[in-house]
């Protein structure tokens, strides 16, 4: 009930009961609740007129980070007595400085400011609307007005930098690149000789094939192109998420931003297939403007179960160019080595970085003989199937989570240092 | 602890005292008993931010100052029951309103300006009540029904046409 509503009543009953008992003295009773009454309705707010805005100071983050938020509002009507004015936050996000709403009295064209501070987990969060609430003085009356005040806050995924990672697609684009084309060409690595043309520089004229066979012979390089990588992250609900709530996705989302980060930074040309209970594909591209596309996808990538895309079987493989990278983040499972395989020996070169399920499980399971025994048999397993993988010719990284992934990354896929290839190792 | 919370403890502890006395020299001890209860439990009830329990008090406190001036209890003591119950409640609603601000807003000036506006109310329905206490006219029934009537249909008309254009 209403604060009116409760006075009215009473005032009612209290001139009824004064006619029924015919007695008068009630009635003066009655009259300060009358005076209350009327104080508060006399000054009821009327139209609420204001001008509002909202700044972020970054409207990207990472997750351990921090954006403040400055909401003004301006009044442009007459004086509020009283306004509750509440910034309505997504719940996602926590207040961690300050606060989302404030009371104030607010004359006429005066300005308010709310400062705040917000972070939370990753994830794509649109501020829409700004709440207030007015009320007269005695707050017997109240109007509640939202101001639409779009902004949008991408939590990106932690990013990791990578140095080079080795990919050998059989196609490459006609761009230069890092990547080796498998055509002689400018380039730094060695790739054949060929008979001296006019033109060649003299510094890339093999003397000693030229000595041998009495004629001039070129040393040709291998050309260094950009390449298609279409990088796939697995979302399946069924392969990400594990018991008490535990789940490896956001470590897969992890590794995809790193490696899309890496592949963009070498200037290639760069897609993102989400594969969960829908396909969320970015359409591939080179640059900083895709690097924020694929990180905003990221940002907004959830898990998610369908019947249809139980399986990397649906795969649409015709989303990417005919032998080029395939990059495949999953935890993978033993169903998931068939369509793998399947890519590749539809020319695709296939990459898969596989966070590694047992020893995420181990971390916090109870060490006890029974799961120890459990965790060696699904490691056998595992290894198993991943050697089918590698021995299929797909690229495999078993990342153990516990360990940084780009410490992972160097050691498995990077190139040895050069004292090490010296010794041969 | 701030000057509205202050003022509103105080207002429950008037209210409470005033309807406590006037019972209690009427040696009604059972209805003195019932008020102090109602009284106190409204103290728990704010200290332990238990807003929706201010209705019923108020509902209550003015009940038990009808029901004295019925049965002829100091109509001083009854009325500044119900005004000062009239006073806790709305510091009750008020103060809940409070929490609600951040700690950077001007919650002092707010509640100065508030202390302000309901002190004067509380004062000009007393000064209302005691000065048409002491008014006697004899009226037949039938006028004083006429009147009654006419005085509901004229508040319930005032009232509503308050809520649309009071702020104009």
């Amino acid at each position: 009930m209403s604060r009116t509503s409760l006075l009215s009543l009473i005032v009612y009953a209290l001139l009824l009961a004064a006619l029924f008992t015919l007695h008068g003295e009630l009635l003066t009773l009655a009259i300060p609740l009358v005076v209350y009454l009327l104080a508060g309705l006399l000054r009821a707010p009327e139209e609420v007129k204001l001008g509002v805005t909202r700044h972020l100071s970054a409207e990207r983050m990472s997750p351990n980070g921090g954006v403040e938020v400055t909401v003004t509002v301006t009044n442009l009507g007459r004086a509020l007595e009283e306004a509750l004015i509440e910034d309505i936050v997504p719940p996602q996000l926590t207040v961690q400085d300050g606060s989302s709403r404030g009371l104030v009295s607010l004359s006429r064209g005066e300005t308010y400011t709310l400062t705040y501070t917000v972070a939370g987990p990753r994830g794509g969060y649109a501020f829409e609307a700004l709440r207030v609430k007015v009320n007269d003085a005695l707050a017997l009356t109240g109007t509640e007005v939202q101001f639409k005040v779009v902004n949008q806050l991408f939590v990106f995924p932690a990013l990791t930098h990578l140095r080079h990672i080795p990919i050998r697609p059989r196609r490459t684009r006609v761009y230069a690149g890092s990547i080796p084309a498998r055509a002689g060409g400018v380039g730094a690595e060695f790739f054949g000789v060929r008979s001296y043309q006019p033109g060649d520089s003299p510094r890339a004229i093999n003397w000693h094939a030229s000595a041998r066979h009495e004629e001039l012979f070129s040393n040709e390089f291998q050309q260094e192109r950009v390449s298609d990588v279409g990088i796939v992250l697995d979302g399946r609900l069924r392969t990400n998420a594990f018991g008490r709530g535990h789940s490896l996705f956001e470590y897969s989302v992890m590794a995809a931003a790193a490696l899309a980060d890496a592949f963009l930074a070498q200037g290639n040309r760069v897609g993102l297939l989400l594969y969960a209970n829908y396909l969320g594909w970015t359409f591939p591209a080179y640059g900083k403007v895709q690097r924020e596309r694929i990180l905003q996808a990221l940002a907004r990538a959830q898990t998610g179960e369908s019947q249809v895309f139980s399986a990397l079987e649906h795969i649409p493989t015709r989303l990417f160019p005919p032998e080029s990278q395939i990059v495949v983040v999953s935890p993978l499972t033993q169903d998931d080595v068939a369509p793998l395989v399947r890519l590749r020996g539809l020319g695709y070169q296939v990459m898969a970085i596989s966070p590694d399920p047992i020893s995420f499980e181990m971390s916090y399971l109870r060490d006890d003989p029974s799961v120890q025994m459990a965790a060696r048999v699904v490691r056998m397993e595992r290894a198993l199937f991943l050697q089918k993988l590698q021995r299929s010719g797909v690229q495999t990284l078993n990342w153990n989570v516990t360990q940084p992934f780009d410490q992972v990354m160097a050691r498995q896929l990077g190139r040895p240092p050069g004292w090490l290839r010296a010794v041969g190792r | 602890m701030s000057v509205s919370t202050i003022v509103m403890y105080a207002g429950i502890l008037v209210g409470t005292a005033a309807l406590y006395l006037g019972y209690f020299l009427a040696d009604l001890d059972g209805f003195a008993l019932g008020v102090l209860a109602v009284g106190l439990l409204w103290l728990l009830a704010q200290w332990k931010r238990v807003y929706w329990y201010a209705s019923p008090a108020l509902l209550a406190f003015v009940t038990a100052a009808a029901y004295g001036l019925w049965i002829s209890l100091p109509a001083s003591l009854m009325t500044l029951g119900a005004v000062a119950g009239l006073l806790g409640w709305d510091l009750a609603d008020f103060t809940r309103r409070l929490r609600t601000a951040s700690p950077k807003d001007d919650t002092s000036g707010m509640e100065r300006r508030h202390m302000a506006r309901v002190s004067i109310v509380s004062a000009l329905g007393l000064v209302i009540a005691g000065f048409t206490a002491f008014v006697r006219v004899q009226i037949p029934f039938e006028l004083a029904l006429l009147l009654v009537l006419l005085a509901a249909v004229g508040l319930t008309r005032l009232v509503a046409w308050l809520q649309r254009y009071g702020g104009e």
